[in-house]
């Protein structure tokens, strides 16, 4: 199903039987038909089109944020992990609870308010919120992975900080990070549909999932199949990647982290 | 009991600070200059006026004069005026305020009717089919998006039954569309830690010992159980109840709620930077008196909680706690992301 997914987003290109951006108003609000076989939305845009381009958007960019949030809580939480009795872990532990104290949606919400709509910066504002939290997880493993007996029989065979975490600590905690990051691919989905909903994210002319179901909102009781297939394609999408990650939590016994 | 409550207020004052600081800091970093703002009726600003500008707005002084001059006005309650309606920011929130807790209220009874039963039903029925179908219930609720979730019930009970009110704020018939839209969300993800604290706690031996002596099932679930898987579970609550605060303001622009949230929106099209500063500032502290309040509740519920706040010395003891207890609701903050956030 995840890969189907991200083939139909790899492919949309070839795939969309319509240019997503074309405007057709005199096709405006149809019904499906050979030519749009979803129907169409209120400027006669292609719905099957425009929901396989916004998979595309939708999964980069979360891809993205994922990926920019577990690089910075990775060096982070390596960093204060490996130094867990100095000054510069305490203050980094500090941070993390600064921001994990307070509820990370709410605080994306402003921090994009701030920066503005646009794609960019919700990327930016999640990525602030959501690293702290890989920050912490690390730390604990790496703390963990530290004080293993052939960790400490590298050190003592004199072996450097930096060739001690590329070589015995990271192989060490890759699997649970690799996890981490499957389990969060739902919710952070939802994140950005969320806030593309309210106008924060893609701008008009992008195809884009929340966005969609945003424009539909104003012709639901005229045309509610063009509401209710955005809908139905993110809570499958997240589906998908939910149960992977539940499947993938299980199997490293990280239920309940 | 009172070291251990002022400890909390102590911690979150630290957390009020920091969140001050950085929302200082984004106002700065923010695009727009704030003395082109003020000049804008102006057709070609000169030196002398650019510098008037300046001066007037306090941006020639260091940052940390400037930081400490804000963060004087915000405790006195002044956060500037609005850029739109040239009202204080204040008096704007006040007004608006009471209309988001009572849809917060409205969400965390939904999610609490809905979270126990199946958490503890699946729980007790673990493995049954009972327990697959509401595991399975669960999955499918945490993945739906509160605000897809909010517009499929207006289609439903709005647009086709014409039951239930899908605009505004009136009477409790305004209230039940968007609390549900973000409760039953909410209340998947709750179910699913209950059912992981009850699940951790049935395996211990006491349980097993109190069933050998003949203890009754429902004795057994309230008193052996349910009060064991508890303080992780109230901790997380207090969590999930922040995430409904921040989720709210999507709900809230779907249903025209006149709360705090759909103000912050209008406010981010408008640019309006003194209302997005005081909304992360007053939900910061809003968000922070729920969770004290929890820690009360908690304490009342589980008294020796107290103890072992009094007794430890010092903060170490409850970083220690909130560690292994945040470790535990961690997945649950996630899922209450979710659901509530989008």
């Amino acid at each position: 199903m995840v890969l189907i997914v991200i083939g139909l987003a790899i492919f949309a290109p070839i795939l969309a039987p319509n240019d997503p951006q074309k405007i057709d108003v005199m096709n405006s609000l149809n019904h499906s038909s050979r030519e749009f076989p979803l129907g169409t939305d209120q400027l006669g845009r292609c719905i099957l089109s425009r929901l396989l381009y916004g998979a595309r958007t939708s999964l980069m960019v979360t891809g993205l944020v994922l990926l920019v949030s577990i690089s910075i809580g990775t060096l982070v939480g390596t960093v204060a992990g490996i130094f867990s009795d100095r000054l510069i872990d305490k203050i980094f532990t500090a941070l993390c609870e600064v921001l994990l104290a307070f509820p990370g949606i709410l605080f994306a919400l402003v921090i994009a308010g701030m920066l503005g709509p646009g794609v960019l910066n919700i990327m930016i504002a999640i990525a602030i919120v959501s690293w702290a939290n890989y920050a912490r997880v690390i730390r604990g493993l790496v703390i963990g992975v530290k004080n293993a007996d052939y960790v400490k029989a590298a050190r003592v065979a004199g072996t450097n900080h930096l060739h001690i975490i590329t070589w015995h600590i990271l192989p060490n905690i890759k699997n649970t990070i690799g996890t981490l990051i499957v389990t969060d691919i739902g919710s952070t989905i939802l994140t950005i549909s969320g806030l593309s909903f309210i106008g924060l994210g893609a701008q008009a002319s992008e195809a884009e999932w929340g966005m969609m179901i945003n424009e539909a909102r104003m012709y639901i009781t005229k045309s509610p199949q063009m509401i209710l297939y955005p809908i139905i394609t993110i809570i499958a999408v997240v589906l998908a990647f939910n149960l992977i990650g539940d499947a993938l939590a299980s199997n490293e016994e990280l239920e309940g982290l | 009991m009172i070291k251990y409550i002022s400890k909390r207020i102590l911690y979150a004052f630290f957390v009020l600070l920091g969140v001050s600081l950085l929302t200082f800091v984004m106002g700065r970093v923010a695009p727009g200059d704030p003395v082109d703002t003020l000049l804008s009726n102006k057709e070609n600003p000169t030196l002398e006026e650019r510098l008037e500008a300046e001066e007037y707005l306090g941006l020639n002084r260091t940052w940390t004069v400037q930081y400490f001059d804000w963060l004087m006005d915000v405790i006195k309650g002044d956060f500037g005026n609005s850029y739109k309606t040239n009202q204080p920011v204040l008096h704007e929130f006040m007004v608006r305020l009471p209309a988001t807790l009572l849809l917060t209220f409205g969400a965390t009874i939904a999610m609490l009717l809905i979270g126990f039963p199946l958490g503890i039903a699946s729980a007790l029925k673990k493995g049954k089919i009972l327990d697959v179908g509401i595991s399975l219930y669960n999955t499918i609720a945490i993945s739906i998006p509160s605000f897809c979730l909010g517009i499929l019930l207006i289609l439903v009970f709005g647009v086709n039954l014409k039951l239930l009110p899908v605009m505004g704020i009136g009477g409790l018939k305004h209230l039940i569309l968007p609390s549900l839209s973000i409760g039953v969300i909410a209340g998947a993800g709750l179910a699913r830690l209950i059912r992981i604290q009850m699940l951790a706690v049935i395996k211990m031996n006491h349980v097993t010992a109190a069933r050998v002596f003949g203890v009754s099932n429902f004795r057994i679930v309230k008193n052996h159980i349910l009060k064991n898987a508890l303080p992780p579970i109230i901790t997380s609550i207090g969590l999930m109840i922040g995430g409904l605060l921040g989720g709210s303001a999507i709900i809230e622009t779907l249903f025209a709620w006149p709360g705090a949230g759909s103000f912050l929106v209008q406010a981010i099209y408008g640019r309006d930077y003194p209302v997005i500063q005081a909304y992360a500032l007053i939900m910061a502290s809003v968000y922070m008196l729920i969770n004290i309040g929890v820690d009360l509740i908690y304490g009342l519920l589980i008294p020796a909680q107290w103890l072992v706040g009094d007794n430890d010395e010092n903060k170490k003891d409850t970083v220690v706690n909130r560690d292994s207890v945040g470790l535990n609701c961690d997945r649950s903050g996630d899922i209450c992301t979710d659901s509530s956030a989008e």
